[in-house]
């Protein structure tokens, strides 16, 4: 995981700056991500590591995924991961470049767990605290779990936040069992 | 194991455990298992990771962050790791990686993260403290000016030792490097200086059979012993000589002296060098890291005297007038010799001198197999007792000279009086040089047997019973001028009435003792 970020680094930075010179960043997203859940697939993956598949079968594949309508740069780029045999990337290229773009707009996607569903006044409610706290826009992006018995864990990028019940307790087990 | 647990202590504990408890939303940097190779892990995340940094894993599986890269962190893992698998969490702690520190490790045999392994139960300690430290600047040090005494009389009179000295124990296999670092252990005895011995690399059974030998001299009440087994992780082995280290500075830092053995850091750099080469670092010279002169370096460092003002600094004022040591024996074994290869030049270079073992010796029989032309000591002598200092002072050249010239004369054919003179003298020394394990001797001892030595009331012993001379010498003095031996040792001066008084009584045994 750690060496395919390190290949798409190059790829995502340049991708953006080609988007955002053209201010053309929304289409280059759709785009990118459409090709990485098609990099993602099972079957496509045997595609990619299978040596018989020629480029051109590879190129079409991935022209198609991005849609009809896609620009003559988009693709470039597959003929150039094509190419440089890095299509196995494509779904790390497309997440490095919504991180770009949401640090670029200043904004940032938080996972919100919790046990019960939460209404959209709460959420409204945690979403500004944590815009305040990150000092960025925080989109919620919400997820029921009810092994966490009650409270939230909230997910931004590297940071957790946890203040489930279940953490809790096993922090109260642990401090038990000295 | 016949412990009764008694419920109403265990819901009493509980009850404060509980009360103790904070519930509070826990902050913390995650990350990700990507790989996981012969205890060493890439981790996907972990961005604000910190070099040292101990990082939690399932099921109360510890680790420390060593590469911090671009995209992944590499850190090893301390204990088991069969347990985890790809994909697995991981948290910051937010601490440097810390061992328990204190008193009450005295008497216990732990591993490199200060657990005790003796089957004596969990350790109460009082506080922890991490075990990567910058040693003491020059402000806070004061120079070496007393001696720690090994009890060899080798050692003592040709490369005497001072508290907070750092000094190499080095030689082939089998020449009795450990038997000197437990030599001096013992002999710390009733003199306040606490000991740690780490044993990094070695067979479970020797270590055992160290215990087993110190316990059996009283000496494990000073002692805290580190045991990173063959059989423990490289990580383990690699960070143990750092924990003993950090125990070793409490007592330091409080102003008492302390004396630790790494024995031996040549494991602790093969075992660092496997790291660094699972790490992917680039090796270098026999495959070491590059950074493998600091490994030592920093290490060895934290070994020095502080001052009574650090003493009273870090202590908040709670010990005054009082400096602090921690006196450093590393180990290093060399293969057929080789003092040349990289490790050894290395500490060489490091440290204040060095005690060299040669397997020659120790086969003819001379033990300790100590080479008095290689050995020095580039700092004990300022911390030598007057009495010793006095008459061990030409003991090293004269033994070094006497292996010179029996060198030489084994191609003369007749030689002169003086030559003859001198080489039955070093035949002589050589003999009374020589000390079985577990033995040390007194300050007043060795003083009686180098003054014999000196003075020529060995000449006319015949070689072969200077070994039992010297012993029924001891044993007389001891029953016959138990004052004049105490004496000496209180005060460890040096003047004509205790010449005159020395005088008298070899006269005396000659006279009057047998051997």
């Amino acid at each position: 995981m750690s060496e395919a970020a390190s290949i798409a680094r190059p790829y995502a930075r340049a991708l953006f700056e080609v988007a955002q010179e053209g201010n053309i960043i929304d289409s280059w997203s759709q785009a990118l991500g459409s090709m990485a859940a098609v990099a993602a697939n099972g079957e496509v993956l045997a595609l990619l590591n299978n040596p018989q598949v020629g480029d051109e079968g590879l190129y079409s594949l991935f022209v198609e995924a991005a849609g009809e309508g896609c620009g003559a740069e988009v693709k470039n780029l597959v003929q150039l991961m094509v190419v440089n045999r890095r299509l196995r990337a494509m779904p790390e290229v497309a997440q490095q470049f919504e991180q770009l773009r949401s640090e670029a707009e200043s904004t940032i996607e938080a996972q919100l767990i919790t046990a019960k569903p939460v209404n959209d006044e709460q959420q409204a409610e945690l979403a500004e605290a944590l815009s305040k706290k990150m000092g960025r826009e925080v989109t919620l992006r919400t997820e029921v779990n009810e092994e966490l018995i009650g409270g939230a864990i909230i997910r931004a990028g590297d940071w957790v936040i946890d203040g489930s019940v279940k953490a809790q307790l096993e922090s109260l087990a642990t401090a038990i069992s000295g | 194991m016949s412990m009764q647990l008694n419920p109403s202590e265990i819901s009493e504990l509980i009850k404060t455990r509980i009360k103790d408890f904070e519930s509070v939303a826990e902050t913390r940097n995650e990350g990700t298992v990507v790989s996981l190779t012969d205890g060493i892990t890439r981790i996907h995340g972990l961005a604000d990771a910190m070099q040292g940094e101990m990082l939690e894993f399932p099921g109360g599986v510890f680790g420390v962050a060593l590469n911090l890269e671009q995209d992944s962190v590499g850190a090893v893992i301390l204990g088991d790791y069969e347990q985890l698998s790809e994909g697995d969490t991981v948290r910051c702690t937010g601490r440097i990686l810390e061992v328990p520190v204190g008193p009450s490790l005295l008497g216990r045999v732990v591993n490199s993260l200060g657990q005790s392994i003796d089957g004596k139960g969990p350790i109460e300690y009082d506080g922890t403290s991490p075990i990567e430290k910058i040693a003491p600047g020059v402000i806070e040090r004061k120079s070496v000016d007393q001696p720690v005494q090994t009890g060899l009389k080798a050692i003592d009179s040709m490369v005497p030792i001072g508290r907070g000295q750092r000094e190499l124990i080095i030689g082939d296999r089998q020449t009795g490097k450990t038997a000197v670092a437990l030599d001096t252990i013992i002999n710390q005895k009733g003199t306040g200086v606490k000991c740690i011995y780490v044993a990094i690399g070695q067979k479970a059974s020797s270590i055992a059979g160290v215990v087993r030998k110190l316990e059996e001299h009283g000496a494990m009440e000073h002692t805290i012993v580190v045991a990173a087994a063959a059989s423990e992780s490289a990580a383990m082995q690699y960070i143990s000589p750092y924990a003993g280290c950090t125990m070793g500075e409490y007592f330091r830092d409080r102003g008492e002296d302390a004396l630790i053995i790494y024995d031996d850091l040549t494991k602790q750099a093969w075992a660092y060098r496997q790291v660094s080469l699972l790490l992917r670092r680039p090796p270098g010279r026999e495959a070491y890291p590059g950074d493998v002169f600091y490994l030592h370096s920093r290490l060895l460092e934290r070994s020095s005297r502080i001052n009574e003002e650090e003493v009273e600094r870090l202590t908040n004022g709670e010990v005054k007038g009082k400096t602090g040591s921690l006196t450093a024996l590393p180990i290093i074994e060399t293969q057929e010799g080789d003092v040349s290869a990289f490790v050894p030049t290395n500490v060489i270079s490091i440290t204040d001198g060095q005690i060299y073992l040669e397997s020659d010796l120790f086969n003819a029989g001379i033990r300790p197999a100590i080479n008095a032309g290689l050995s020095v000591s580039r700092v004990g002598g300022a911390a030598q007792t007057t009495i010793i200092k006095k008459l061990g002072g030409g003991i090293r050249m004269a033994l070094a000279q006497f292996r010179e010239l029996a060198a030489f004369s084994q191609f003369a054919s007749d030689l002169d009086e003086a030559t003859r003179k001198q080489l039955e003298r070093g035949q002589r020394v050589t003999e009374v040089m020589k000390q079985a394990q577990y033995t040390p001797m007194s300050i007043a001892e060795m003083a009686l047997t180098l003054f014999a030595a000196n003075e020529g009331y060995l000449d006319d012993v015949d070689v072969k019973q200077a070994v039992s001379f010297e012993h029924s010498l001891q044993d007389y003095l001891r029953g016959h001028y138990q004052e004049l031996l105490e004496k000496v040792n209180t005060s460890g001066d040096y003047n004509n009435e205790i010449e005159q008084t020395f005088h008298e009584a070899l006269k005396d045994f000659k006279a009057n003792g047998s051997w």
